[in-house]
């Protein structure tokens, strides 16, 4: 559905995008993560047809940024990082706006605005004047106007910023249930647990380079992180414990963290049953060993190096 | 008393305290600004052309050398008295747009609150915006020292004339400062702040001294000279027009002998007074963010508000901008200020037709001509203003990227803001057309200037109209844009006629030049065509009409036939502007 090569975007000497590939095919969730001013704003807005790339391809919906604008903008619903809106509408005049800006027969729009007013919990702010809503409701406001025109493909920069827990939740489903109508959804966020639960698809952006892309498990592989496994014993044993795992030769490291100890094997798969073994025949008592599940928080800490340019 | 008491006063005078880290940043961000830069250089050219441009026409190396010596001083002062009143206008209007943001920028992206939690106080953030402004306003005055001490060399020129005229621009220029840093605490749009301060000054300067002279002079028996005298107190305008005179009549007026010293005291005085204003709205405003409550727009009349607020909810009819634009009017009744200066613009409106009519001069194609006139500037500037905002306002309020991402066309766009500036014009030239209305009806002026004027207000806001949609697309901030189509429309319709009048002179073709340039000009029309179908000539018919229009006599429909080829021209000019306008669109988003 989206379709990025060589994507390279320059602000005079500055380099925001360098050689960027990327695809993401219909119906997909895909995350777009990476530190502050790493470029996902810069590439949401040229796949929004607002920007022009210095060099490189887009497409979206198999049409060109470049030349089928119009094309693409219908399909296409854009919610950017930050929105302004017309200090003097009202909610539901806001909607129809666009929803008449797209074109929608006027007929149909007031069905179309209440629907999308009741998907994103506004029904009771219809008639408030926009810029008296607060900055989460304009988030949900900004939300429920990406939706008007059904797009194909929604681009989200940080939707969830600014919401309160309980709408974080509520968007989490609303982008599903979105996913299930068959939706393309393109989302950035800083808040990276978010993108866990809900993105099939990620992909670390640093420097304007993608330093990574792929599925969650992808993530996991690549991080080594089921190589590791935390063991927990009773404080008396714990001495024992690490004696005996230092004995083993598939073990490189075992380290001591406090309240558990840290077990990394060199290929990840015997793991959790060869430790077991190895502790009860030694007369250990063990409290737990569980498998390491690494946080994709910790994941971007150590796929990203931190730096900002 | 203890002595640290004493020494509070002293505390808020040292320097350190006064500038303080606002006016550090406003520095620091002003000498970022390429526009601060392209400003200075436009400045001094502008001084520098008209300058050599005198000296030229004035100085022919012609006659003896007594002859000579004295074109010389007389050039001198022309140039003096030129540069003078220059500067004069153009620092005051630059103080007006320069503090229109000042506060409003604070308010508006909630620094306000932040500025209060931090140790600077309100006393710091006023004198820091202010002293950074008026800095670079004394630095453009100091740019025009050098051609003043040049001149002076030619002789003629007396020091004491300089001295007058710098102190009475620097207090003028600090009290218009200071209005307009006043109005912009309460007004978001620096075009709003702009036009008020602008209605206000020519309030306080011209419409109030003017009556307060007339009632004198007719009740109160006071000699003319004495309110003269009085007015020159207070009027930097009416002082700076006697010191001019005093300047090429010596001993002439006794006016601003009398007074130049007091006058600057009343007005430095009146900005101390505005200054601690401002002071205690700031710190008030500031509190109430810091608390979070910014969402106090004023208070509302209640009865206006209800009625014109409502809460019903508008569908949107036809093309969805063009709705939007032409929903929106330049104000709404729905405060007492409003409907009090609506009232009170009505009321002098009223008031000097009453006394026109008193006087017996509603009858003189004068009267007309100055009216209409006026209400030209008035309606031209407001619209120059007003269209120089309309995409800026769009960036600035970042609903630009969310507009282009939608199936509106770039034309529609331009469109609806285009109609979007007649719809939110028309209260001010309604001043305009009421004002032919009710004396077409009075027979005081002639039925078929309606449809004449109307052509000419149709060309002038094309021009200045599409040029402020084009600045508007090309700049990023609404000040520059505001700034830019000024001066266009101020070099279009002034700058070019008195250019071409100079170079006529210099090139010995008299006033051919000047006249062919003001053949297009819709302020000399506009005089024109009250000059020939107003006062004693408005009750012919057409034909005995014996119509004299700027050179020519075309009679009426010929006239008409040339205003319309006028508007067509400036109508095709402004075509070329939307379409680049139209060009820029996309181009600086961001
Ligand atoms: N209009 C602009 N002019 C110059 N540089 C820009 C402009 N817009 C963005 N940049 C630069 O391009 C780089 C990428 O910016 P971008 O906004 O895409 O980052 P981002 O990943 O969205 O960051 P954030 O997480 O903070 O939103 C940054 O270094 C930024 O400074
Ligand atoms: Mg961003």
């Amino acid at each position: 559905m989206i379709e990025i090569t060589n994507l390279t975007k320059c602000y005079g000497q500055l380099q925001a995008l360098v050689d960027l590939n990327l695809n993401i095919g219909q119906g997909d969730i895909f995350g777009f993560i990476g530190p502050n001013g790493a470029g996902k704003t810069t590439t949401m807005r040229i796949l929004a047809t607002l920007l022009k790339p210095t060099s490189g391809k887009a497409f979206v919906d198999g049409k060109n940024v470049l030349k089928q604008g119009k094309d693409i903008r219908r399909v296409v619903g854009y919610m950017p990082d930050f929105m302004g809106v017309y200090d003097d509408l009202k909610v539901f005049e806001y909607l129809e706006f666009f929803a008449a800006a797209f074109d929608i027969p006027s007929k149909q729009r007031k069905s179309i605005v209440e629907g999308v007013l009741e998907l994103t919990d506004l029904q009771g702010k219809k008639s408030a004047a926009v810029d008296s809503l607060s900055r989460g409701m304009q988030q949900r406001l900004g939300l429920a106007r990406v939706l008007i025109h059904d797009p194909k493909v929604l681009i989200l920069d940080e939707p969830a910023s600014g919401l309160d827990p309980r709408a974080r939740i509520e968007i989490r489903e609303l982008l599903r249930e979105l996913k299930k109508m068959g939706k393309t959804i393109m989302i950035s966020s800083h808040i990276l647990s978010e993108l866990e639960e809900i993105c099939d698809f990620i992909g670390i952006i640093e420097q304007g380079r993608l330093v990574f892309s792929g599925t969650m498990d992808e993530i996991w592989r690549k991080m080594g992180t089921h190589s590791k496994v935390h063991v927990t014993v009773v404080p008396e044993h714990r001495e024992k414990a690490i004696e005996l795992l230092n004995t083993v030769p598939e073990i490189v490291e075992v380290s001591d963290q406090g309240s558990h100890i840290v077990v990394d094997f060199s290929d990840g798969q015997v793991a959790g049953s060869v430790v077991a073994k190895i502790l009860v025949n030694g007369n250990v008592d063990i409290v737990s060993i569980e498998p390491a599940k690494m946080k994709l928080d910790d994941a971007f800490l150590q796929l990203t190096k931190g730096m900002v340019h | 008393m203890k002595a640290e008491t004493l020494l509070v006063p002293f505390k808020y005078l040292n320097p350190s305290r006064i500038t303080g880290p606002i006016f550090e940043k406003e520095l620091r961000v002003s000498s970022r600004r390429k526009r601060n830069y392209v400003l200075r250089f436009v400045y001094l050219a502008i001084l520098l052309i008209t300058v050599l441009l005198i000296w030229k026409s004035e100085v022919r190396m012609s006659g003896n050398v007594a002859f000579r010596v004295s074109r010389l001083s007389r050039a001198g002062l022309t140039i003096t008295g030129i540069v003078v009143l220059v500067q004069f206008f153009a620092a005051q209007i630059l103080a007006v747009i320069m503090l229109s943001n000042s506060i409003s920028d604070e308010v508006y992206h909630k620094t306000l609150g932040a500025l209060m939690s931090t140790p600077i106080n309100s006393f710091q953030i006023v004198m820091g915006k202010l002293l950074s402004k008026l800095l670079q306003i004394a630095l453009l005055i100091c740019l025009t020292l050098p051609i003043l001490g040049i001149v002076r060399v030619f002789g003629g020129v007396p020091w004491d004339y300089l001295l007058k005229s710098l102190c009475v621009t620097l207090t003028a220029v600090i009290f218009a400062g200071m209005l307009s840093l006043n109005i912009s605490i309460n007004h978001k749009h620096a075009y709003v702040v702009i036009i008020q301060t602008v209605l206000m000054l020519f309030l306080l300067y011209i419409l109030l001294p003017w009556f307060g002279a007339w009632i004198s002079y007719e009740y109160l028996d006071v000699r003319e000279i004495v309110i003269a005298r009085h007015v020159a107190l207070i009027n930097p305008f009416f002082l700076m027009m006697a010191l001019l005179e005093e300047l090429f009549r010596p001993g002439n007026t006794g006016i601003s002998l009398f007074g130049w010293g007091w006058h600057c005291l009343y007005m430095l005085a009146f900005s101390g007074l505005l200054f601690l204003r401002a002071i205690i709205v700031v710190r008030k405003k500031a509190l109430l963010q810091a608390c979070g409550q910014v969402k106090s727009a004023g208070r509302k009349w209640k009865f206006f508000a209800s009625s014109s607020k409502g809460q019903k909810i508008r569908r949107v009819k036809g093309q969805p901008l063009l709705w939007k634009e032409l929903r929106k009017s330049s104000f709404k009744i729905n405060s007492i200020k409003t409907m009090l200066s609506v009232v009170f613009i009505i009321g002098c409106l009223l008031f000097s037709y009453y006394m026109g009519s008193r006087e017996k001069f509603l009858d003189d194609n004068e009267t007309h001509i100055a009216y209409c006139m006026l209400f030209l500037i008035l309606g031209v500037f407001v619209t120059t203003v007003f269209s120089a905002t309309t995409i800026t306002s769009e960036k600035v309020s970042r609903s630009l990227p969310v507009l282009l991402t939608t199936l509106i066309t770039d034309w529609q766009i331009i469109r609806a803001k285009t109609l979007g500036v007649f719809r939110r014009t028309i209260p001010v030239w309604s001043l305009l057309f009421v004002h032919i209305t009710i004396f077409i009806l009075l027979r005081y002026i002639h039925p078929s200037t309606l449809l004449q004027v109307a052509i000419i207000v149709f060309g002038a806001t094309m021009l200045v109209v599409s040029s402020g949609i084009f600045f508007s697309s090309m700049l990023k901030n609404t000040t520059s844009a505001v700034i830019a189509n000024i001066i266009f429309a101020a070099v279009v319709w002034a700058g070019i006629p008195l250019a071409a009048m100079i170079i006529g002179e210099l090139s010995g073709m008299n006033d051919e030049l000047f006249e062919f340039v003001i053949a297009f000009n819709p302020f000399f029309h506009i005089g024109d065509v009250m000059d020939n179908a107003s006062g004693s000539r408005a009750v012919k018919t057409l034909a005995e009409l014996d119509y004299n229009f700027l050179i020519a006599r075309w009679g009426y429909w010929g006239t008409t036939t040339f205003l319309a080829f006028t508007a067509a021209v400036y109508a095709a000019v402004g075509m070329l502007f939307l379409t680049l306008a139209k060009g820029n669109l996309r181009r600086k988003i961001f």
